[in-house]
């Protein structure tokens, strides 16, 4: 019941713990989510809203791109 | 699994609503089954059924969102975010998709009950599992399709905040 796989991955994580002192909680908190859902993020088991990464992405002091990453792979264009 | 203390509030209200459920609409069915069928089951005895069951389920709800509401009030921070709210309308979706389904098939049993035993050259009127024409039957079937409707609603939740 976990849906369509996503194509996003992130690093949130390696990042988190590597540049800042912030634990899940806390990163949660900031950006306006619950811990369960910084966690299933983290697991790659959610992709986040566009509105959410940005925080996410802001609050860890990084550019999006370096926070998460898109998998082109298979994708026809 | 995911522990206790590590769930959402959304999805311990889910667990927690699921469970209830199952208890109450077990419990509806073993009275059905101990007087044997619908049939055997008397008018008042039915009415009685129901009206218990109507009103448990009406005030255990009330208790388990209230129990939930009283605390969020000591949560400094909005508990519900945006998995949450995806994962509340993707069980809202199938509770409201199985009621969709169910309804209809109680209308297309009622409509052919009465319009085969209408038709020109019909020898004997369809008998399905239920005689819609019959009060008690149409409300057991109705209080079932409720709810098992909210069963899965819950049942999609939890199972949604395993798989995300």
């Amino acid at each position: 019941m976990g849906g369509k796989k996503t194509r996003i991955t992130n690093h949130i994580r390696r990042i988190r713990l590597a540049r800042t002192d912030l634990t899940q909680a806390e990163l949660a908190r900031c950006v306006g989510a619950t811990r369960q859902t910084i966690i299933s993020i983290e697991g790659q088991k959610y992709a986040p809203s566009l509105e959410l990464a940005f925080r996410i992405a802001h609050t860890l002091g990084e550019p999006i791109e370096e926070v998460f990453t898109f998998d082109p792979s298979g994708l026809e264009i | 699994m995911t522990l206790i203390e590590d769930m959402s509030e959304t999805q311990r209200q889910a667990w927690v609503t699921l469970i209830v459920d199952v208890f109450v609409f077990v419990y509806f069915l073993k009275n059905i089954m101990t007087a044997g069928s619908i049939d055997t089951l008397s008018a008042s005895g039915l009415s009685k059924l129901m009206i218990g069951v109507i009103i448990t389920t009406i005030i255990l709800h009330a208790v388990i969102a209230s129990v939930f509401a009283m605390r969020k009030q000591g949560e400094d921070e909005d508990i519900k975010d945006e998995r949450d709210i995806r994962i509340e309308r993707k069980g809202a979706t199938f509770g409201f998709y199985f009621l969709a389904v169910f309804m209809n098939i109680i209308i297309g049993h009622i409509v052919i009950q009465n319009g085969l035993d209408n038709l020109p050259n019909a020898t004997e009127g369809y008998a399905g599992p239920f005689d819609y024409t019959n009060t008690s039957h149409l409300v057991f079937a109705l209080t079932c399709a409720a709810f098992i409707g909210d069963i899965i609603k819950n049942s999609v939740m939890v199972l949604a905040y395993r798989g995300e």
